[in-house]
């Protein structure tokens, strides 16, 4: 027990927490006069108050030998209040929203030009194609098989995927090459387009009524209408990149053509036996019902699409 | 006589701290209207007690420079959100506790004695606090205040350096009064270890 110890047990009336105020004199007026009455009597509070009082002076005699600022730093600071004031992370939110509405104003802008300049057949014909197909559900040979109709509306979309780009179909080509609009920021728009405008016939004119007649549910439409429809037409723009339009629509009729061909067959017989042996059909209708490995490949066909695009737009002058 | 001498003394004090306080005050009203003149002022003012404070928080001339310069700047930035409701020494004080910290946690390399070492020492050692004091160097007092930890140095730095009163101190270091209390006089036990640490005796 130190000896300070000792005398807070005997003396518990003395003001000792209040000494050390005492000394720098900041207690109130009616405090410092109660300290100063009881240290003419006691012996222990006045050492204390000695020891304290030392070690203000030890301590002033460090403040007096403190290196003082260089003499130009309030010009440096001067300089800095006229940076611009940085504010504290919340009060960025308004400009932060500001910074996004016109983010947003710039978008829509790209989007009402593009679709002022993509083809109106892009348009107009989903709009009547997609539902007509849609009805392919209730004719003999397809009755309440959805499949074909979404090998169809796929096929259709796909298509129109092909003639997003090109020498031949694009007449605005050349106005995009001219402004400095990075080609693949003009290709995006028009694929969220184009692929959004026929997915929401798919999903606004074609499924409800699907759906209504119990014929599709919605996992059947993830893995069996939504994936292949997306994978054609990510390979549709590929092709339609990396060769010509032509070349994307012939080698998307084929690969569909083959998925038709059974359909094709029983149409033709009208009944379920093939017209000519195809011994690798059944794995490759497979392939086109696996939902996650088809989206897989829609997207890494969109990446090299828009990978390839940068060069091809580079080199062909 | 003595009692004359006192309540004089008393007198003199509270004019003295009253008059005080309002011009700095006034002085940050007019920083708040951007009044570069009154910043300057204020600068002239709190330079030296705020970089003596800054410069033994963190022990070096160049941070201790670039730490005022900041606290002089969030003065002029944020002059207009103090309310009055406590001394203006005591928010600017306030400031440059946050930035000096902030600095100090960044740096994050502060050497400091350890509580055990400094509870043996100042059972061992037997020599009258206030003679060993008297008769140090401010080197001396400057190389013990070095091992103490900034938390220690800074209660210390407001309390003796700077005459803060122990709420003043606790509201510009964010921490109750009773830890204020007991913060300075561990420090003040830690100061005494390290001075017989550092080879005061011999």
């Amino acid at each position: 027990m130190t000896q300070h110890h000792k005398h807070l047990v005997s003396r518990s009336d003395c003001p000792v927490d209040q000494l050390e105020w005492f000394v720098n004199h900041t207690l109130p007026v009616e405090e410092q006069a109660k300290v100063h009455a009881h240290l003419v009597g006691c012996a222990f509070c006045q050492a204390e108050v000695q020891n304290w009082m030392e070690l203000r002076q030890a301590l002033q005699t460090v403040s007096v030998h403190t290196p003082a600022p260089r003499a130009d730093l309030f010009l440096q600071i001067e300089q800095q209040l006229d940076l611009p004031h940085q504010l504290a992370p919340w009060l960025h939110l308004p400009r932060l929203l500001q910074a996004c509405g016109l983010a947003l104003l710039v978008c829509a802008e790209h989007f009402r030009a593009q679709a002022r300049l993509i083809r109106r057949e892009l348009f107009w014909m989903p709009l009547v194609i997609v539902p007509l197909i849609s009805l392919t559900v209730y004719l003999p040979p397809w009755q309440h098989s959805p499949g074909t109709a979404a090998l169809l509306t796929a096929l259709c979309t796909a298509f129109g995927m092909a003639f997003l780009y090109g020498r031949e179909v694009d007449p605005a080509r050349e106005m995009t090459l001219v402004t400095p609009t990075s080609p693949r920021l003009v290709l995006g728009v028009r694929c969220c387009l184009v692929f959004g405008y026929n997915l929401l016939l798919n999903c606004g004119l074609v499924l409800p009524f699907l759906a209504v007649q119990g014929i599709v549910t919605p996992a059947w439409f993830l893995a069996n209408w939504l994936a292949p429809l997306c994978c054609l037409s990510a390979i549709a723009l590929l092709l339609s990149i990396l060769v010509n339009t032509s070349t994307a629509l012939v080698v998307c009729i084929l690969l569909w053509g083959l998925r038709l061909l059974p359909g094709v067959q029983t149409f033709l017989m009208g009944g379920p036996q093939p017209f000519w042996p195809t011994p690798g059909l059944q794995q490759y209708e497979h392939f086109w019902h696996q939902g996650p490995l088809l989206f897989a490949l829609a997207i890494l066909t969109m990446v090299l699409a828009f990978l390839l695009l940068e060069r091809k737009e580079r080199f062909s002058g | 006589m003595i009692q004359s001498g006192f309540a004089k003394y008393i007198c003199e004090r509270v004019s003295r701290d009253v008059y005080q306080e309002s011009s700095d005050y006034l002085l940050l009203l007019r920083v708040a209207n951007r009044d570069r003149e009154a910043l300057a002022e204020m600068y002239a003012r709190f330079q030296r007690p705020l970089f003596r404070y800054l410069f033994h928080l963190v022990g070096h001339k160049e941070l201790a420079e670039d730490l005022l310069q900041e606290v002089m700047v969030i003065i002029w930035q944020k002059a207009h959100t103090f309310r009055g409701t406590a001394r203006a020494s005591g928010w600017i004080f306030g400031i440059a506790h946050h930035q000096a910290f902030k600095a100090l946690r960044r740096d994050g390399s502060a050497t400091c004695l350890e509580l055990e070492v400094v509870m043996d020492l100042v059972d061992e050692q037997a020599t009258p606090e206030a003679d060993l004091l008297r008769r140090t160097t401010h080197e001396e007092v400057s190389l013990a205040l070095a091992c103490l930890t900034p938390e220690h140095r800074e209660v210390l730095e407001l309390a003796f350096f700077q005459d803060f009163a122990c709420k003043e101190i606790a509201a510009i270091v964010g921490i109750p009064v009773g830890t204020v209390k007991s913060r300075l006089s561990y420090a003040r036990h830690a100061l005494k270890a390290a001075l017989f640490r550092n080879g005061w005796e011999t």
